[in-house]
């Protein structure tokens, strides 16, 4: 039984590099871990008015 | 919106990256600051430290934040390489909006921690876990606008989808290295 037809593939100069795809991975854990360490040391103490 | 004659995406760019360099050695004094008002003994260092980080927050940090985000946007606009349409420059635009508000965030605690000094000695460990604070954010600022220049130099390859579609619709030619 043949399986559905393959996926158009996406040249490879139209998908994002890789750079982009690490960077992006990057910046959301960073996000992540600051988030995080704010809330766990009393949420924004000293930062707000 | 048209490219830029000449002269003017070069002086555009010319001012671009003096502020942001000038963002950069600014953050990296203001790091100076923070770890001499931490680790020093002396009190008149430390108040002294701590005084001279909101000024130079207010008086030039903040100023030349701004300025390299203006300039960044508009320099963008005004030449072939366009706001959205390399992943380099939407890469750029993200660190320095990011940047911009995390600073001004954080100039509270700054002007917390002056506030505190100009009263009284802080070099009893008071206020430590904000002191500390601002040399972790100062620190992060430093990377963060040392990763912008790079990318500034290296510019990656990387084109967006919208970058592409603008490219078919209206062929212009390779962006010059400056």
């Amino acid at each position: 039984m043949s399986g559905s037809p393959p996926r158009p593939e996406v040249p490879d100069d139209e998908r994002a590099p890789r750079w982009v795809k690490v960077s992006a991975t990057v910046a959301v854990v960073l996000v992540a871990v600051f988030v995080i360490v704010h809330l766990a040391g009393g949420g924004m103490a000293g930062h707000t008015p | 919106m048209s490219a830029f004659p000449a002269w003017l995406r070069k002086a555009a760019l010319t001012v671009h990256v003096t502020a942001s360099l000038g963002w950069l050695g600014a953050v990296a004094a203001f790091l100076a600051l923070a770890v001499a008002g931490l680790v020093s003994s002396a009190p008149q260092t430390v108040r002294g430290a701590y005084v001279a980080m909101e000024l130079t927050g207010w008086a030039v940090i903040v100023p030349l934040a701004g300025l390299t985000l203006v300039t960044g946007v508009v320099q963008s606009l005004g030449t072939v390489w366009g706001l959205w349409r390399h992943y380099w420059v939407i890469a750029k635009l993200l660190i320095t909006v990011l940047a911009t508000v995390l600073l001004l965030v954080h100039m509270q605690p700054a002007g917390h921690l002056a506030d505190a000094a100009a009263r009284a000695s802080l070099a009893g460990g008071e206020l430590e876990g904000m002191r500390i604070q601002l040399i972790a954010d100062a620190a992060a600022a430093v990377v963060a606008l040392v990763t912008a220049a790079a990318l500034s130099v290296f510019k990656p390859r990387g084109m967006t989808r919208y970058g592409r579609r603008r490219q078919r619709e209206r062929p212009l030619p390779r962006p010059a290295t400056p």
